[in-house]
């Protein structure tokens, strides 16, 4: 089934999305498992997806800039907390010239959950002045894990392609410049997660 | 052509072992019984026999990966697995392929040095400077042979080393590699002594050199340090189609180990080897690795850090034209607290050629600490041209702090107009730029490693303009 998305929308099931020619959509993934983008001709994709729970959740998404100008930007937050299994996988192929795509990943995990963050940027031949930057950034706490494979396939030279990837603990100079002014250690905690989760929620 | 038999087991071949090795191929094809007498020949402990039998089983076991480059082209069947040299490198100096030959004559390389680089001369006159490095070495306790001479010399070290770093069943290849090694070197150095110039597997007399199936053993003991070269810039003619090292590191507590390799093997060959080191408490590791030839090479050079503030630094250069994918990369796996990788990794496809870095960086449980670093970035030189990132980062400690960037792009345009504005043809401003690209890893190596590495740089790059 194809669905014409103008507008602002939420979708909640395994979605195939075709945004056409010149549509601007505002899509709200609100985990949805599986969806696949298909964008035509200078049309734009803004992808919002934000996860928070102890529980599993494998997310595979698909975006395919099909037509010369499309645009996507997907900005993605997971919040794991217990043992909370958060997996995305995400690939942005750029089959057409002049297409920029740009995905913004940041997963705090607590206690003992996992994080796993798969991002692809592909550019076909022929697909010239394509630009794509894939950025993940991840916050781990106390014996929470996590993966990190951003991958690129490029096929075209007048290109702009990059990813980057961090993974890091809680940074203990801000923790005790909080808590020297009269934080408890807890609520400190939760200052830098929410202030780390911000640029995604 | 020496076409003596085998006089196994005499005082006479323990003395000159190398006529014996060099005397002998093993035909067609891979099986237990040539395995049993690529060891019979070469009048191995029982032990090495066994181990070899081992790898041979478990060759024939594991399947084929199914990941990276396609190496269904080679058919395992049809290889010489055993030769002695005359029959791998080119017979004569009209064998040697004329575009090689064009390529040394660019590079400005002395002839002696050319018949030596495509085998026509097994042995150069370094045979002099050898010896006297030799003699030195000796005195200081060093050892630096090839692995054929060390397994005579030195059974107990390469009995209790050999196979520890990469096992046999570590993959595919780096169990064929434990069936039918030869040649390769054994560096041994004593600790607390560090060797003042780099030791260069060129400098060692032995026509095994650039064999198909290396196998070399670094054992550095605590507190010292040694720099290992193999491999040159100029091109290399080989005849056989499969190549398949394997180099095993050891670096103890303090020590300090740096390797350097720049391969440039024919077109033809498919470059599939294991190295991986093994780094204790303090200790350093770093790999300096170019590919510039090979129809398809794999290759990633693994530091496992297993001692506290263990460190390892990779740095590689990768090249790939027509017909050619280089699958290179680097891992490091953070086995103890408080350890460091870092890896540069810069790669130039042109011609439609393909090159990719698969990398993986693991941080295990508690190792509070951890700091790791990668950077790779890839130069597209035409539309045909491929470049591929496959990196894996997995990590199992909050405390710790880790890091990827890879970018991918081609020359700027506005870089080409600067440089053509100044007078230069589009062709040098291409390679000037290209060699600001790979200045920080050829700024690592030994200067003249990296003139050349320059010049040859400079003439890939003229073909690829217009």
């Amino acid at each position: 089934m194809d669905i014409k998305v103008s507008g602002s929308a939420a979708i909640s099931r395994p979605t195939r999305c075709v945004i056409r020619a010149g549509v601007h959509a505002t899509v709200d993934l609100a985990g949805t498992q599986t969806a696949l983008f298909i964008l035509e001709r200078e049309s734009l994709l803004q992808l919002v997806n934000v996860v928070r729970n102890h529980g599993t959740i494998e997310q595979v998404v698909g975006i395919e800039l099909c037509g010369t100008g499309a645009r996507a930007e997907v900005l993605a937050g997971f919040h794991g907390k217990g043992r909370a299994r958060h997996s995305f996988d995400i690939t942005m192929h750029h089959r057409a010239p002049k297409t920029k795509g740009g995905i913004l990943i940041h997963g705090v995990f607590e206690g003992r959950s996992a994080g796993a963050f798969t991002g692809m940027i592909k550019i076909d031949p022929g697909a010239q002045q394509a630009q794509s930057h894939f950025t993940d950034n991840v916050l781990l706490l106390d014996g929470a894990t996590a993966t990190s494979v951003p991958k690129l396939e490029i096929l075209a030279d007048d290109v702009r392609a990059s990813h980057a990837s961090t993974t890091s603990g809680i940074d203990e100079r801000q923790l005790f410049y909080l808590m020297s002014r009269g934080i408890a250690d807890a609520e400190a905690r939760s200052m830098i997660v929410e202030s780390f989760l911000h640029p995604v929620i | 052509m020496r076409k003596t038999l085998p006089s196994i087991g005499t005082e006479a071949a323990a003395e000159r072992p190398d006529e014996v090795a060099y005397s002998y191929s093993s035909g067609k094809g891979l099986s237990e019984k040539i395995v049993e007498e690529i060891s019979h020949v070469k009048s191995e402990p029982d032990w090495m026999r066994r181990k070899r039998l081992h790898g041979y089983r478990t060759f024939m076991r594991k399947p084929m990966q199914r990941w990276g480059p396609d190496v269904s082209p080679i058919d395992f069947g049809e290889l010489y697995y055993y030769l002695k040299p005359t029959e791998r490198v080119a017979e004569s100096w009209n064998d040697v392929p004329p575009a090689i030959k064009s390529t040394y004559d660019r590079l400005g390389i002395p002839a002696a040095e050319r018949k030596h680089l495509t085998g026509v001369m097994a042995q150069y006159e370094s045979e002099a400077v050898y010896h006297s490095i030799q003699e030195k070495m000796e005195k200081i306790g060093v050892i630096f042979t090839d692995m054929d001479t060390g397994l005579r010399k030195h059974p107990e070290l390469i009995e209790r080393y050999f196979g520890t770093v990469v096992p046999a069943g570590d993959n595919k290849f780096s169990a064929l590699n434990t069936a039918v090694w030869s040649g390769g070197s054994l560096v041994y150095i004593p600790e607390g002594v560090s060797v003042d110039f780099p030791l260069q597997s060129y400098f060692r007399i032995n026509a095994e050199r650039a064999g198909q199936f290396e196998r070399t053993l670094i054992i550095a003991e605590p507190g010292s340090f040694v720099h290992y070269m193999e491999g040159c810039t100029a091109p290399v003619y080989s005849s056989a189609s499969l190549h398949s090292a394997v180099v095993e590191i050891i670096v103890k507590p303090g020590a300090r180990v740096r390797y350097t390799t720049v391969q440039n093997w024919s077109r033809n060959v498919y470059n599939l080897v294991t190295k991986r080191s093994f780094v204790y408490e303090e200790g350093t590791v770093e790999w300096v690795d170019g590919n510039l030839g090979s129809r398809v090479t794999m290759k990633y050079p693994s530091v496992y850090l297993l001692g506290r503030k263990a460190r390892g630094d990779l740095l590689s250069i990768a090249l790939a034209g027509r017909g050619q994918h280089q699958d290179a990369g680097a891992k490091a796996i953070h086995g103890a607290p408080e350890t460091s990788s870092n890896i540069i990794s810069k790669s130039i496809s042109k011609e439609g050629g393909r090159t990719s870095y698969r990398g993986l960086v693991r941080v295990a449980r508690g190792m509070e600490g951890v700091r790791s670093n990668v950077v790779c970035d890839a130069l597209l030189l035409d539309e045909h041209s491929r470049s591929d990132t496959y990196p894996r980062m997995e990590i199992r400690e909050p405390r710790s702090r880790i890091g990827h960037e890879a970018s991918v792009g081609r020359i700027g345009e506005d870089q080409l107009f600067y440089l053509m504005s100044r007078g230069l043809t589009e062709a040098q401003a291409m390679s000037m730029i290209v060699s600001g690209f790979i200045e920080p890893i050829v700024k690592e190596l030994p200067l003249e490693y990296a003139a050349e590495l320059d010049r040859l740089i400079e003439l890939e790059m003229e073909g690829s303009v217009g």
